[in-house]
């Protein structure tokens, strides 16, 4: 049984090692058997209603969104403002 | 994230349950309740049952839910959509659906709070491959992904060196004095502490 617990997904490479360690009880046979597998987070066992919670709908169209690990990059970029394009790492979700 | 919270023409306005090296940063703090000042559903990170708690104890000194301080900055800057005045019930009981079988016709803000409800599919535990499958394309385990490499070039996990101009990489590592880092600047769980 793995778990992975938080974190590695907030650093450069995190998204492939979690991938990799996903891949680990694929290549074993390991999913879906007693005692063995993964344990991730559990976030979607739920019946959660994020649209509900998180108004999405409130946030203007075109809303400038960017990375949590950036912010303090960015908020020392002069140029932010004049930005016409994200930055390589800034999310948009929408 | 040092030298941009102490920018003269950036505004930080920070919530937090205890003071921390960040919060000294702030031009506004506004001090928020602990979770045992407040009642909340509980849906786990490692497991899967859902519970709900009352508040513990009133909210010490001028501290706050979260939820009310987000109330009082909404009436405060003329928001006036009905969501911005939701009660932290029904805050709870539009977080979950409670039509979906797993609440068990339970409505959120009204489960016992001497009861764990675990989340089931048709009844059962989810098991992969036996009741729930992955959510990719193929129903499958993609070893390679397809969607990841035309999202991010990303069809197989690689590798990319850190490229730094400094020989050191400053970590965090968690504390065996403690769970989380909420306490983290309190003299009792870090008798050491670094400056700024």
């Amino acid at each position: 049984m793995i778990a992975w617990g938080n974190g590695l997904e907030r650093n450069q490479n995190g998204g492939s090692g979690l991938r990799a360690i996903a891949a680990l009880p694929a290549l074993a046979g390991k999913f879906g058997v007693a005692g063995g597998g993964l344990v991730g987070g559990a976030g979607h066992a739920f019946p959660k209603t994020l649209d509900k919670l998180t108004r999405a709908d409130f946030v203007p169209p075109q809303t400038r969104t960017i990375n949590i690990l950036d912010v303090g990059r960015l908020v020392l970029d002069d140029n932010l403002n004049r930005q016409s394009r994200p930055s390589s790492y800034t999310t948009t979700t929408r | 994230m040092k030298q941009a919270l102490a920018r003269e023409d950036v505004f930080v306005a920070g919530i937090e349950v205890a003071m921390t090296d960040s919060m000294a940063y702030a031009d506004v703090l506004l001090p928020a309740c602990t979770h045992f000042e407040h009642a909340d559903l509980y849906p786990a990170y490692g497991q899967q049952y859902l519970q709900r708690a009352e508040a513990i104890i009133a909210p010490v000194g001028e501290s706050l839910p979260n939820t009310e301080i987000f109330r009082r900055l909404a009436a405060k800057f003329g928001l006036t959509d009905p969501a911005f005045r939701a009660s932290d019930a029904e805050l709870m009981d539009a977080a979950l659906r409670s039509d979906d079988p797993r609440m068990q016709g339970l409505q959120p803000s009204r489960i016992p709070v001497d009861r764990a409800i675990k989340m089931q599919y048709g009844g059962a535990e989810p098991v992969l491959f036996d009741n729930v499958a992955p959510r990719t394309p193929s129903g499958k385990i993609e070893l390679l992904s397809q969607t990841l490499g035309d999202r991010y070039g990303a069809i197989l996990p690689g590798y990319r060196p850190l490229v730094s101009q400094y020989p050191l990489t400053l970590i965090t590592p968690a504390s065996d004095k403690r769970i989380t880092s909420t306490f983290g600047a309190s003299r009792k769980v870090t008798p050491r502490r670094c400056s700024r």
